[in-house]
Protein backbone atom coordinates (compact mmCIF):
# COMPACT_ATOMS: atom_id res chain seq x y z
CA UNK A 1 0.00 0.00 0.00
CA UNK A 2 1.21 3.59 -0.40
CA UNK A 3 2.62 5.64 1.76
CA UNK A 4 -0.33 8.40 1.55
CA UNK A 5 -3.14 5.52 1.79
CA UNK A 6 -1.32 3.95 4.95
CA UNK A 7 -1.11 8.01 6.79
CA UNK A 8 -4.71 7.95 5.71
CA UNK A 9 -5.79 4.79 7.40
CA UNK A 10 -3.37 5.68 10.34
CA UNK A 11 -5.43 8.85 10.86
CA UNK A 12 -8.77 7.23 10.50
CA UNK A 13 -7.74 4.16 13.04
CA UNK A 14 -6.55 7.12 15.22
CA UNK A 15 -9.77 9.01 14.88
CA UNK A 16 -11.74 5.57 15.75
CA UNK A 17 -9.63 4.77 19.23
CA UNK A 18 -10.29 8.11 19.95
CA UNK A 19 -13.97 8.23 19.26
CA UNK A 20 -14.30 4.62 21.11
CA UNK A 21 -12.44 5.92 23.85
CA UNK A 22 -15.09 9.01 23.86
CA UNK A 23 -17.72 7.11 23.73
CA UNK A 24 -16.85 4.93 26.91
CA UNK A 25 -15.61 8.33 28.81
CA UNK A 26 -19.51 10.09 27.96
CA UNK A 27 -20.84 6.59 28.90
CA UNK A 28 -19.63 6.55 32.22
CA UNK A 29 -20.61 10.33 32.80
CA UNK A 30 -23.64 9.79 31.88
CA UNK A 31 -24.60 6.88 33.98
CA UNK A 32 -23.32 8.76 36.64
CA UNK A 33 -25.75 11.21 35.95
CA UNK A 34 -28.91 8.77 35.31
CA UNK A 35 -27.78 6.70 38.83
CA UNK A 36 -27.37 10.14 40.77
CA UNK A 37 -30.66 11.80 39.40
CA UNK A 38 -32.71 8.52 40.32
CA UNK A 39 -31.38 8.27 43.67
CA UNK A 40 -32.25 12.17 44.20
CA UNK A 41 -36.18 11.49 42.66
CA UNK A 42 -36.49 8.40 45.21
CA UNK A 43 -35.22 10.74 48.09
CA UNK A 44 -37.42 13.30 47.22
CA UNK A 45 -40.06 10.89 46.43
CA UNK A 46 -39.94 9.59 50.00
CA UNK A 47 -39.49 12.80 51.77
CA UNK A 48 -35.80 12.48 52.63
CA UNK A 49 -34.21 14.65 50.37
CA UNK A 50 -34.06 17.50 53.03
CA UNK A 51 -32.51 15.48 55.52
CA UNK A 52 -30.11 13.56 53.36
CA UNK A 53 -26.62 14.98 52.57
CA UNK A 54 -26.23 12.70 49.54
CA UNK A 55 -29.22 15.07 47.84
CA UNK A 56 -27.01 18.22 47.78
CA UNK A 57 -23.88 16.04 47.28
CA UNK A 58 -25.01 14.27 44.42
CA UNK A 59 -26.68 17.01 42.57
CA UNK A 60 -23.47 18.94 42.79
CA UNK A 61 -21.70 15.59 41.44
CA UNK A 62 -24.48 15.98 38.41
CA UNK A 63 -23.06 19.55 37.54
CA UNK A 64 -19.50 18.20 37.91
CA UNK A 65 -20.22 15.21 35.09
CA UNK A 66 -21.94 17.40 33.02
CA UNK A 67 -18.69 20.05 33.12
CA UNK A 68 -16.36 16.73 32.72
CA UNK A 69 -18.36 15.60 29.62
CA UNK A 70 -18.42 19.33 27.75
CA UNK A 71 -14.78 19.36 28.68
CA UNK A 72 -14.37 15.52 26.66
CA UNK A 73 -16.22 16.65 24.37
CA UNK A 74 -14.21 19.96 23.42
CA UNK A 75 -10.95 18.04 23.81
CA UNK A 76 -11.14 14.94 21.69
CA UNK A 77 -13.44 17.02 18.64
CA UNK A 78 -10.28 19.29 18.96
CA UNK A 79 -7.87 16.53 18.54
CA UNK A 80 -9.51 14.81 16.25
CA UNK A 81 -10.63 17.52 13.63
CA UNK A 82 -7.30 19.39 14.14
CA UNK A 83 -5.51 19.05 11.13
CA UNK A 84 -2.48 20.83 8.98
CA UNK A 85 -3.88 24.35 8.00
CA UNK A 86 -0.99 25.40 5.88
CA UNK A 87 -1.17 27.46 2.25
CA UNK A 88 -1.28 24.17 -0.62
CA UNK A 89 0.72 23.78 -2.95
CA UNK A 90 -2.57 22.36 -4.69
CA UNK A 91 -0.37 22.06 -7.94
CA UNK A 92 1.54 19.72 -6.39
CA UNK A 93 -1.50 18.12 -4.70
CA UNK A 94 -2.89 17.49 -8.41
CA UNK A 95 0.13 15.84 -9.96
CA UNK A 96 0.31 13.68 -6.85
CA UNK A 97 -3.05 12.55 -7.07
CA UNK A 98 -2.92 11.70 -10.60
CA UNK A 99 0.64 9.63 -10.12
CA UNK A 100 -1.25 7.29 -7.20
CA UNK A 101 -4.32 6.90 -9.38
CA UNK A 102 -2.16 5.71 -12.37
CA UNK A 103 -4.55 6.09 -15.15
CA UNK A 104 -3.38 3.31 -18.48
CA UNK A 105 -1.81 4.22 -21.03
CA UNK A 106 -5.40 4.25 -23.04
CA UNK A 107 -6.06 7.25 -21.01
CA UNK A 108 -5.11 10.81 -22.57
CA UNK A 109 -4.10 13.24 -19.09
CA UNK A 110 -4.25 16.79 -19.68
CA UNK A 111 -3.22 19.39 -16.55
CA UNK A 112 -3.87 23.34 -17.11
CA UNK A 113 -2.82 25.32 -13.64
CA UNK A 114 -4.40 28.28 -13.91
CA UNK A 115 -4.62 29.30 -10.33
CA UNK A 116 -2.49 32.06 -8.50
CA UNK A 117 -4.50 32.06 -4.75
CA UNK A 118 -3.58 29.47 -2.04
CA UNK A 119 -6.28 27.81 -0.32
CA UNK A 120 -5.11 26.46 3.31
CA UNK A 121 -5.35 22.88 4.32
CA UNK A 122 -3.74 19.35 5.02
CA UNK A 123 -2.06 18.56 1.81
CA UNK A 124 -2.42 14.97 2.77
CA UNK A 125 -6.01 15.10 2.83
CA UNK A 126 -6.23 17.32 0.13
CA UNK A 127 -4.83 14.82 -2.33
CA UNK A 128 -6.46 12.30 -1.14
CA UNK A 129 -9.50 14.15 -2.02
CA UNK A 130 -8.47 14.94 -5.30
CA UNK A 131 -6.89 11.32 -5.85
CA UNK A 132 -10.63 10.00 -4.81
CA UNK A 133 -12.33 12.39 -7.25
CA UNK A 134 -9.46 11.00 -10.28
CA UNK A 135 -9.91 7.38 -9.22
CA UNK A 136 -13.35 7.77 -10.41
CA UNK A 137 -13.14 9.03 -13.24
CA UNK A 138 -10.10 6.89 -14.21
CA UNK A 139 -12.56 3.65 -13.07
CA UNK A 140 -14.94 5.09 -15.88
CA UNK A 141 -12.44 5.26 -18.42
CA UNK A 142 -11.75 1.64 -18.32
CA UNK A 143 -11.93 1.51 -22.46
CA UNK A 144 -9.73 4.69 -22.55
CA UNK A 145 -10.43 8.58 -22.89
CA UNK A 146 -9.74 11.78 -22.12
CA UNK A 147 -8.71 13.49 -18.71
CA UNK A 148 -8.70 16.67 -17.83
CA UNK A 149 -7.73 18.59 -14.61
CA UNK A 150 -7.43 22.52 -14.60
CA UNK A 151 -6.96 24.71 -11.10
CA UNK A 152 -8.60 28.24 -11.66
CA UNK A 153 -9.01 31.20 -9.44
CA UNK A 154 -12.52 32.16 -8.22
CA UNK A 155 -14.19 35.22 -6.10
CA UNK A 156 -14.73 32.50 -2.90
CA UNK A 157 -11.33 29.92 -3.50
CA UNK A 158 -9.46 27.96 -5.86
CA UNK A 159 -11.27 25.41 -7.97
CA UNK A 160 -10.03 22.43 -9.08
CA UNK A 161 -12.07 20.84 -12.23
CA UNK A 162 -11.78 17.16 -13.12
CA UNK A 163 -13.72 16.71 -16.78
CA UNK A 164 -13.77 12.82 -18.26
CA UNK A 165 -15.12 11.78 -21.38
CA UNK A 166 -17.12 8.47 -20.08
CA UNK A 167 -19.98 7.50 -21.89
CA UNK A 168 -21.85 5.73 -18.40
CA UNK A 169 -23.55 8.38 -16.08
CA UNK A 170 -22.34 8.53 -12.62
CA UNK A 171 -22.66 5.44 -10.24
CA UNK A 172 -24.75 6.05 -7.39
CA UNK A 173 -22.66 6.86 -3.96
CA UNK A 174 -19.92 7.04 -6.50
CA UNK A 175 -18.62 10.28 -4.40
CA UNK A 176 -19.66 9.31 -1.44
CA UNK A 177 -16.26 8.76 0.65
CA UNK A 178 -15.25 12.04 -1.77
CA UNK A 179 -18.20 14.20 0.01
CA UNK A 180 -17.18 12.94 3.48
CA UNK A 181 -13.39 14.21 2.66
CA UNK A 182 -14.78 17.31 1.14
CA UNK A 183 -16.45 18.04 4.05
CA UNK A 184 -13.46 17.33 6.40
CA UNK A 185 -11.14 20.20 4.36
CA UNK A 186 -14.18 22.56 4.07
CA UNK A 187 -13.98 21.87 0.45
CA UNK A 188 -17.83 21.73 -2.18
CA UNK A 189 -17.81 18.96 -4.31
CA UNK A 190 -19.99 19.55 -7.14
CA UNK A 191 -20.92 16.72 -10.13
CA UNK A 192 -22.24 17.21 -13.09
CA UNK A 193 -22.95 15.58 -16.74
CA UNK A 194 -21.80 17.11 -19.57
CA UNK A 195 -21.74 16.96 -22.82
CA UNK A 196 -19.33 13.87 -23.90
CA UNK A 197 -18.34 13.03 -20.19
CA UNK A 198 -18.62 13.89 -16.43
CA UNK A 199 -17.50 17.23 -14.71
CA UNK A 200 -16.21 17.02 -11.08
CA UNK A 201 -15.38 20.85 -9.46
CA UNK A 202 -13.98 20.89 -6.49
CA UNK A 203 -13.74 24.14 -4.47
CA UNK A 204 -11.82 25.33 -2.16
CA UNK A 205 -11.84 28.47 0.08
CA UNK A 206 -8.59 30.41 0.03
CA UNK A 207 -6.40 33.34 1.19
CA UNK A 208 -5.28 35.51 -1.52
CA UNK A 209 -1.43 36.31 -1.77
CA UNK B 1 -38.31 -26.20 54.37
CA UNK B 2 -37.37 -22.57 53.42
CA UNK B 3 -37.72 -21.09 50.06
CA UNK B 4 -35.58 -18.64 48.20
CA UNK B 5 -37.89 -16.31 48.42
CA UNK B 6 -38.41 -17.44 51.80
CA UNK B 7 -34.71 -16.36 53.16
CA UNK B 8 -34.89 -13.04 50.74
CA UNK B 9 -35.09 -11.20 54.38
CA UNK B 10 -31.78 -12.38 55.53
CA UNK B 11 -29.56 -9.57 55.37
CA UNK B 12 -27.45 -9.55 51.90
CA UNK B 13 -24.39 -8.62 51.24
CA UNK B 14 -23.43 -7.01 47.47
CA UNK B 15 -19.81 -5.82 47.29
CA UNK B 16 -19.56 -2.56 44.16
CA UNK B 17 -16.42 -2.80 42.65
CA UNK B 18 -15.45 0.54 40.33
CA UNK B 19 -12.45 2.64 40.17
CA UNK B 20 -14.65 5.57 39.95
CA UNK B 21 -15.26 7.22 43.17
CA UNK B 22 -17.82 8.88 42.00
CA UNK B 23 -19.29 5.92 40.57
CA UNK B 24 -19.06 3.82 43.06
CA UNK B 25 -20.23 6.39 45.63
CA UNK B 26 -23.90 6.71 43.62
CA UNK B 27 -23.75 2.95 42.91
CA UNK B 28 -23.90 2.31 46.95
CA UNK B 29 -26.26 4.69 47.60
CA UNK B 30 -28.62 3.44 45.38
CA UNK B 31 -28.17 0.14 46.37
CA UNK B 32 -27.78 0.30 50.33
CA UNK B 33 -31.75 1.04 50.56
CA UNK B 34 -31.94 -2.65 49.68
CA UNK B 35 -29.07 -4.17 50.57
CA UNK B 36 -26.02 -4.50 53.26
CA UNK B 37 -23.41 -2.70 50.60
CA UNK B 38 -19.66 -2.58 50.73
CA UNK B 39 -17.38 -1.45 47.82
CA UNK B 40 -13.92 -1.45 46.53
CA UNK B 41 -11.95 0.58 44.21
CA UNK B 42 -9.89 -2.49 42.26
CA UNK B 43 -10.25 -6.52 41.51
CA UNK B 44 -7.22 -6.75 44.08
CA UNK B 45 -9.20 -4.85 47.08
CA UNK B 46 -12.20 -7.09 45.86
CA UNK B 47 -10.70 -9.97 46.05
CA UNK B 48 -9.78 -8.68 49.69
CA UNK B 49 -13.01 -7.84 50.66
CA UNK B 50 -14.13 -11.46 49.81
CA UNK B 51 -12.12 -13.13 51.81
CA UNK B 52 -13.04 -11.45 54.83
CA UNK B 53 -16.84 -11.42 54.30
CA UNK B 54 -19.20 -12.89 52.61
CA UNK B 55 -20.84 -11.98 49.66
CA UNK B 56 -24.22 -13.02 47.42
CA UNK B 57 -23.15 -10.75 44.58
CA UNK B 58 -20.79 -9.09 43.27
CA UNK B 59 -21.45 -5.63 40.87
CA UNK B 60 -18.08 -4.81 39.07
CA UNK B 61 -17.23 -2.12 36.35
CA UNK B 62 -15.50 -3.69 33.41
CA UNK B 63 -12.70 -1.24 32.65
CA UNK B 64 -10.33 -0.82 35.70
CA UNK B 65 -6.61 0.08 36.06
CA UNK B 66 -5.01 -3.13 37.47
CA UNK B 67 -7.26 -6.00 36.44
CA UNK B 68 -10.73 -5.76 34.36
CA UNK B 69 -14.12 -7.28 35.47
CA UNK B 70 -13.64 -9.90 34.07
CA UNK B 71 -10.48 -10.74 35.21
CA UNK B 72 -11.57 -10.53 39.19
CA UNK B 73 -14.85 -12.79 37.91
CA UNK B 74 -12.52 -15.28 36.70
CA UNK B 75 -10.34 -15.29 39.98
CA UNK B 76 -13.98 -15.10 41.68
CA UNK B 77 -15.04 -18.48 39.80
CA UNK B 78 -11.97 -20.21 41.04
CA UNK B 79 -12.16 -19.22 44.95
CA UNK B 80 -15.92 -17.93 45.24
CA UNK B 81 -17.63 -19.43 42.71
CA UNK B 82 -20.98 -19.40 44.72
CA UNK B 83 -20.76 -15.41 44.65
CA UNK B 84 -23.06 -14.08 41.48
CA UNK B 85 -21.76 -11.25 39.42
CA UNK B 86 -22.83 -8.69 37.35
CA UNK B 87 -20.80 -6.82 34.94
CA UNK B 88 -21.34 -3.42 34.01
CA UNK B 89 -19.65 -1.55 31.19
CA UNK B 90 -19.31 0.87 28.61
CA UNK B 91 -17.41 -1.07 26.30
CA UNK B 92 -20.67 -2.72 24.67
CA UNK B 93 -19.09 -4.09 21.80
CA UNK B 94 -15.97 -5.82 23.08
CA UNK B 95 -16.06 -8.81 22.23
CA UNK B 96 -14.98 -10.81 25.63
CA UNK B 97 -17.87 -9.19 26.96
CA UNK B 98 -19.89 -10.29 24.52
CA UNK B 99 -18.05 -14.10 24.89
CA UNK B 100 -18.48 -13.94 28.75
CA UNK B 101 -22.34 -13.00 28.62
CA UNK B 102 -23.32 -15.77 26.09
CA UNK B 103 -21.06 -18.62 28.24
CA UNK B 104 -23.26 -17.20 31.51
CA UNK B 105 -19.71 -16.83 33.07
CA UNK B 106 -21.77 -13.69 34.52
CA UNK B 107 -25.46 -13.64 35.93
CA UNK B 108 -25.87 -9.83 33.80
CA UNK B 109 -24.19 -7.81 31.71
CA UNK B 110 -25.27 -3.90 31.88
CA UNK B 111 -24.35 -1.56 29.56
CA UNK B 112 -23.93 2.12 30.47
CA UNK B 113 -25.78 4.14 30.90
CA UNK B 114 -27.81 1.76 32.38
CA UNK B 115 -31.54 2.58 34.46
CA UNK B 116 -31.26 2.20 37.88
CA UNK B 117 -33.91 0.30 38.27
CA UNK B 118 -32.44 -2.21 35.87
CA UNK B 119 -30.02 -2.66 37.69
CA UNK B 120 -31.89 -3.27 41.05
CA UNK B 121 -33.87 -5.87 38.91
CA UNK B 122 -30.85 -7.80 37.75
CA UNK B 123 -29.67 -7.47 41.91
CA UNK B 124 -32.86 -8.50 42.97
CA UNK B 125 -32.93 -11.98 40.26
CA UNK B 126 -29.32 -12.51 41.46
CA UNK B 127 -29.79 -12.22 44.89
CA UNK B 128 -32.26 -14.79 44.61
CA UNK B 129 -30.33 -17.06 42.49
CA UNK B 130 -27.72 -16.94 45.53
CA UNK B 131 -30.34 -18.00 47.91
CA UNK B 132 -31.40 -20.93 45.03
CA UNK B 133 -27.84 -21.93 45.58
CA UNK B 134 -27.64 -21.88 49.32
CA UNK B 135 -30.82 -23.87 49.83
CA UNK B 136 -29.20 -26.50 47.58
CA UNK B 137 -31.25 -25.42 44.38
CA UNK B 138 -28.14 -24.70 42.54
CA UNK B 139 -28.20 -25.24 38.63
CA UNK B 140 -31.60 -25.84 38.36
CA UNK B 141 -32.58 -24.00 35.27
CA UNK B 142 -36.48 -24.45 35.45
CA UNK B 143 -36.34 -22.87 38.92
CA UNK B 144 -34.43 -20.49 38.03
CA UNK B 145 -36.05 -19.33 35.24
CA UNK B 146 -39.68 -19.92 37.49
CA UNK B 147 -38.04 -17.45 40.14
CA UNK B 148 -37.13 -15.04 37.10
CA UNK B 149 -40.77 -15.09 36.19
CA UNK B 150 -41.95 -14.64 39.94
CA UNK B 151 -39.80 -11.94 40.50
Amino acid sequence: MHKLGIAALERTFLAEQMLSTLRHDLRNKHANIHNATYYIRRQIEQGHAASDPRVARFLWLIEEELAAAERLLRSAFTEILTEESLPLDLRRCVLEAVRLAAPAASVVVDHQFRSLAIPRGDSQVVTLLIRCVIDAAVLALSEGGFLSIATSDHSDGVMVSVRDSRTSSVAVDEFKFAEQIAARCRAQLCVASVPQGVLIELLFPTILP
Amino acid sequence: MKTATDIASITDRVLIVDDDFVARDILVAIVSSAYCVSSAGSADEAMGCLSDDCYSVVISDYEMPGGSGLELIRRLELVHPNVITILLTGHADKREVRDADRARRVFAVLHKPCQPSELLRSLRLAVATSHMRQVGNAGAPAKRRAMGDRL
